[in-house]
């Protein structure tokens, strides 16, 4: 398979690519950046960067419906996808690393579901990473009739990220992932040539927030004008609580935990807990009262004792 | 979870020393003036995470002065705010298992909470891996991406507006995340902010982006997903109108009820006045000793005309006195439910209230001479009805005659 691979890849880039044809670009891309103090005659023509980004999208056994849903909608916004079946094993991810050699991807996006309630997103770089691990929540599909709008299979949004983005490191590496993962490549055969959605990665509350509107101009515009550009949802929606980042794909050293992250399985003890105890809550909060009300005797005003 | 290696430790000294073992093919772009403006962004990050004390933060800053001048000041205060509190979380939850292999790290002394989760935050190590995933300096076309509140010039991308069509809360400055409208809101004008941004920039570029209008192609909704979806709007604004309308006739009856029971407050204040009137005037001619009338013209002709009015009014209109005897009813209705027993309460007709037990109109005292008097001229039709005038006859008679008087009957 790997041979196969290789002389795809070799057929794609002219024949003078190989495995390190990525690293080539990036390397060649910065040195771009660096060279710009240099005088232009000397410096090599950089070759033009071409985003050759293809993301395998896949779940684990045992999703439930609205989880595949969400799976679909990642998939039918990204045209560079590559979707594979579900997973079947839960101890061993790495062997995603494989999947992703075969289909020649270098981004994952793999929904993990435990418990059949509970959904787990990872975003990794495949194979060198580095990886993410979400803990999805509020999660709305595409299927929803509140969600109206509707856009183009294939067009490249625009992606939206808040400040923090730019501000905290962790965030800094979500970004790129998250522009490599939902950014079409320019020039990708299912691509289309226009703009007419907007995806927005928001930090609020310590989650990323992503939503995708379609962007929607007034009949009665102008050309060349933007007034009256407004956004109408399509979804999905979801809200996205980072547990951990890996150096690794889907393992390696931890870069950043999450230190307030409970996973559901520690709310849900608690809340069992809080049931459980809801007697003896009563009880203390009885005993708690009579002690109150017995510290606070009332005022004892000036004509009290008069009647 | 594997154990972090050595080259991967957070230490001030140590970090540069790292950086070139782990970096060697990638020291002269670390050493080079002009890096991307991302790149410098991240050593500073590294530098200043790593830097305990401020004095040494701020000489840092000062010493890279002229490769920060595209970073703004605001940026650049955010940014500290935020290291700042990871800083502060993370030397308050320090491990000790990487004082085993730095002993010379003195700020990672608290071995008491060995048992604590370790909160990790590596970011010299994220700064590296960003580095290896990142694109670099591409066009911007490439990846459409477009920060809020930094400005993409530099790299050939859209610039910040100068009037910001929006005014609510960013993202992070929320103060309540379960605040739907809210938050949607300032997720609306993030995400709408940026495509202004992005096409705004495009249209300078003289880049196209919109499709035509002749352009038909697969949409991620299907049509009949998006027909359900235009059916249940539909219906939705439907349900609306007509909820809407109901209100609207409710509140019209509220008020015509209100209309109607003032007129009828009207007309009895109307009523009350007259009968006043009517008093005054018989008074007057009390007081005037019932002086008959000469002429009408002795009479106030506006008494006359009051008095005329009220008695109309006293009387009621003849439709009204027709309406009110027979409850609203027509003529034949009255007849045939009075025919038919119908209307009227059914239970309870016979049972005795206050007044019928009250009533002794049809009470006869016994009084057993009277009786028996008037019981001994039932064979005598001629004074049936009659009282006896003459008390001998109404001596018993004989037994012959009684028997005779049964034999005719």
């Amino acid at each position: 398979m790997k041979a196969t691979k290789r002389t795809r890849k070799q057929r794609d880039d002219g024949g003078d690519g190989g495995d390190d044809e990525s690293h080539d670009v990036k390397r060649a891309a910065r040195g771009d950046a660096a060279g710009k103090s240099a005088p232009a005659s000397t410096a090599e023509p950089a070759p033009r960067f071409r985003n050759k980004e293809k993301v395998l999208v896949l779940c684990s056994r045992g999703v439930t419906y609205r989880f595949r849903h969400l799976m679909e909608d990642f998939v039918s916004l990204m045209p560079h996808c590559k979707k594979d079946s579900k997973l079947d094993t839960k101890k061993d991810l790495r062997g995603i690393n494989d999947l992703a050699d075969l289909k020649g991807c270098s981004s994952c996006c793999y929904f993990e579901v435990k418990k059949k309630r509970d959904l787990y997103l990872w975003i990794a770089k495949s194979p060198h990473g580095p990886s993410a691990k979400f803990h999805v929540s509020n999660v709305h599909t595409m299927e929803e009739m509140k969600l109206v709008g509707n856009h183009l299979r294939g067009s490249r949004p625009i992606l939206s990220f808040s400040r923090s983005f730019e501000e905290l490191p962790h965030l800094q590496v979500l970004k790129e992932m998250f522009t490599h993962v939902f950014g079409v490549p320019r020039g990708h055969h299912k691509m289309k040539p226009f703009v007419d959605h907007v995806t927005s990665f928001s930090v609020a509350d310590g989650c990323v927030w992503m939503r995708n509107y379609q962007i929607t101009e007034p009949l009665t515009a102008k050309a060349g004008s933007l007034d009256g550009t407004g956004l109408v949802e399509v979804g999905p929606r979801l809200s996205m609580n980072l547990i951990k980042v890996f150096s690794g794909s889907f393992g390696g050293s931890t870069l950043f935990a999450n230190e307030v992250y409970v996973s559901p399985n520690a709310v849900r003890a608690e809340e069992r807990k809080a049931d459980a105890m809801r007697y003896e809550n009563k009880v203390k909060d009885k005993a708690a009262r009579k002690k109150h009300v017995a510290s606070l005797p009332p005022e004892q005003g000036e004509f009290d004792s008069l009647f | 979870m594997p154990k972090r290696s050595s080259s991967q430790r957070v230490s001030a000294s140590g970090r540069k020393r790292n950086t070139r073992e782990d970096s060697d093919s990638e020291e002269e772009d670390f050493e080079d003036e002009d890096l991307a403006s991302r790149q410098m962004l991240m050593r500073k990050h590294g530098q200043k995470f790593d830097d305990d004390d401020d004095d040494d933060l701020e000489d840092e800053e000062d010493s890279s002065e002229d490769d920060l001048d595209d970073v703004d000041d605001d940026e650049a205060a955010a940014e500290a705010a935020a290291l700042a509190r990871i800083r502060r979380k993370q030397t308050t939850h320090d491990d000790d298992e990487e004082d085993d292999e730095d002993d010379d790290d003195e700020e990672l002394g608290n071995n008491n909470n060995t048992l604590q989760q370790k909160p990790q935050y590596d970011v010299h190590a994220l700064h590296s891996k960003l580095e290896s995933i990142a694109w670099g300096n591409v066009p911007w076309n490439e990846h459409l991406s477009v920060v809020a509140n930094l400005d993409h010039s530099r790299q050939g991308g859209p610039a910040l507006l100068s009037n910001k069509p929006s005014t609510a809360a960013e993202p992070e400055d929320l103060d309540d995340v379960n605040d739907d409208a809210q938050r949607e809101l300032s997720f609306y004008s993030q995400a709408h902010d940026a495509v202004m941004r992005a096409l705004t920039h495009m249209q300078k570029e003289g880049q196209r982006w919109q499709r035509p209008s002749d352009y038909f192609a697969e949409m991620v909704k299907s049509d009949e997903h998006m027909a359900k979806i235009q059916r249940r709007l539909l219906e939705e604004k439907k349900q609306a109108d007509e909820s809407e309308e109901r209100k609207k006739q409710r509140a019209l009856k509220r008020y015509s009820k209100q209309v109607q029971s003032e007129k009828l407050r009207e007309k009895a204040r109307e009523k009350k006045v007259n009968e006043e009137s009517i008093t005054k005037w018989r008074k007057e001619r009390q007081r005037n000793g019932y002086s008959p009338l000469q002429s009408e013209a002795d009479v106030d002709p506006e008494y006359i005309a009051m008095a005329l009015k009220a008695k109309r009014q006293l009387q009621g209109k003849f439709g009204e006195r027709l309406a009110a005897s027979a409850a609203g009813k027509s003529k034949k209705r009255q007849a045939r439910d009075d025919k038919h027993g119908f209307g009227g309460r059914k239970r309870l007709k016979k049972q005795n209230d206050r007044d019928s037990a009250n009533d002794m109109s049809s009470y006869r005292p016994a009084r057993f001479d009277q009786e028996w008097k008037r019981a001994g001229k039932v064979g005598n039709p001629k004074s049936a009805s009659g009282s006896p005038k003459n008390p001998k006859m109404m001596k018993r008679p004989g037994k012959a005659k009684r028997a005779a008087s049964r034999a005719k009957l």
